[in-house]
């Protein structure tokens, strides 16, 4: 092998060096860049179920269970209702007595915010930081809220929240806890 | 000649292999520190799964005590997480009959909704049932962290509704559990 035929060879050989060397960063860059997206996608779902965090609460639904045969002050009062029948009451707009003008549905609001507030301390420092209350009939257009106001209380801002539910008489109440 | 190729492949040869070793490491250690990551998440949210699981128990536990016959409400069916309170303050009154009976180091009933005086029970002519909020089966033996708690509805006889002889009112309350420490 002459001197030319070497350094041309010499040349050749680096050449197809780079050229590999460029291939394989390539390929490490892909590599990189599917373990990359694969790990933002496992972040992005991670993340996502943390945003809106709702669980089951054993407390809450011990909460719902021991309100419903609560004694309020609808009706006469000799003849108070039970607050189970105060939601029937307000789902199916009647009075709570004949003789008065109140309205089972405020009286059902009140009812369940002063349970609450004396259920559970709403303030920062507290690990509930507030509460929000919902009652929903289904009906043939859809859900249909039977309380006039929505009745919320403390810091609604957060979003882990622990909630239950109980159906009165086709009316779903439903609790939820911000922690 | 053929020397010097066979030096340079050589040569060429180990800078791959460190190369690739390199590459391995770096790699390994990446994948390592995602592991890492992942598991320190996952094993945060198993260790507040398992305290959110240990406290909805105690609260199982402390509703199952209301069940018992000595406090149960059974005047009528379909109502598990009644208590009858006149049936608890009267316990309250009979020294060491629930400390024999149960395997508790603290036992209290306390009634929130309707609010009243924050006072203890102690006799119908004193302040039962419209003087006082806290009804104390077992006093407490040791300090009360550990506590387990659940909401009840206290059931008691109310001569002021339902007509003459009276009815049951039904409030809305708590009841608080100590289990004894074990050894003591």
């Amino acid at each position: 092998m002459s001197l030319e035929e070497f350094t041309f060879s010499k040349e050749n050989s680096e050449a197809k060096m780079k050229k590999k060397a460029q291939e394989e960063m390539v390929g490490f860059v892909l590599i990189m860049l599917v373990v990359a997206v694969i790990f933002v996608i496992f972040l992005g779902i991670f993340l996502k179920k943390g945003a809106t965090e709702t669980a089951d609460s054993e407390e809450i639904s011990q909460f719902l269970e021991a309100i419903s045969e609560y004694t309020t002050e609808c009706g006469p009062t000799s003849y108070p209702e039970k607050l189970s029948r105060v939601v029937t009451l307000c789902s199916e707009g009647k009075k709570c007595n004949i003789a008065s003008t109140e309205d089972p549905c405020d009286i059902l609001a009140d009812t369940l915010e002063e349970l609450v507030n004396a259920s559970w301390n709403f303030n920062e420092n507290s690990p509930t930081k507030g509460y929000q209350i919902s009652a929903i009939r289904e009906t043939a257009d859809g859900p249909d809220s039977v309380l006039d106001r929505t009745i919320r209380g403390g810091d609604i801002s957060s979003t882990r929240r622990r909630s239950s539910e109980k159906i009165f008489n086709g009316v779903i109440l439903k609790l939820e806890i911000l922690v | 000649m053929q020397m010097l190729e066979h030096v340079c492949s050589s040569k060429r040869a180990q800078m791959k292999i460190q190369q690739m070793a390199f590459m391995l490491v770096a790699v390994m250690i990446f994948f390592g520190m995602v592991a890492l990551v992942y598991f320190t998440i996952s094993i945060k949210g198993l260790q507040d799964k398992a305290e959110i699981l240990a406290e909805e128990d105690g609260r199982r536990m402390a509703r199952q005590l209301a069940g018992t016959p000595e406090l149960a409400y059974t005047v009528r069916d379909g109502c598990d997480s009644c208590l009858d309170l006149d049936k608890a303050f009267q316990l309250s009154t009979i020294n060491s009959y629930a400390e024999d009976l149960w395997n508790l180091d603290y036992l209290m009933i306390e009634r929130i909704s309707p609010s009243f005086p924050d006072q203890k029970c102690t006799s119908p002519a004193n302040n039962y049932p419209n003087g006082c909020n806290e009804i104390e089966i077992i006093a407490p033996k040791r300090g009360l962290s550990g506590t387990k708690t659940a909401f009840v509805a206290l059931v008691r006889w109310d001569d002021s509704i339902g007509g003459s002889p009276g009815a049951y009112r039904y409030e809305f309350g708590r009841i608080h559990v100590l289990e004894r420490e074990l050894g003591s």
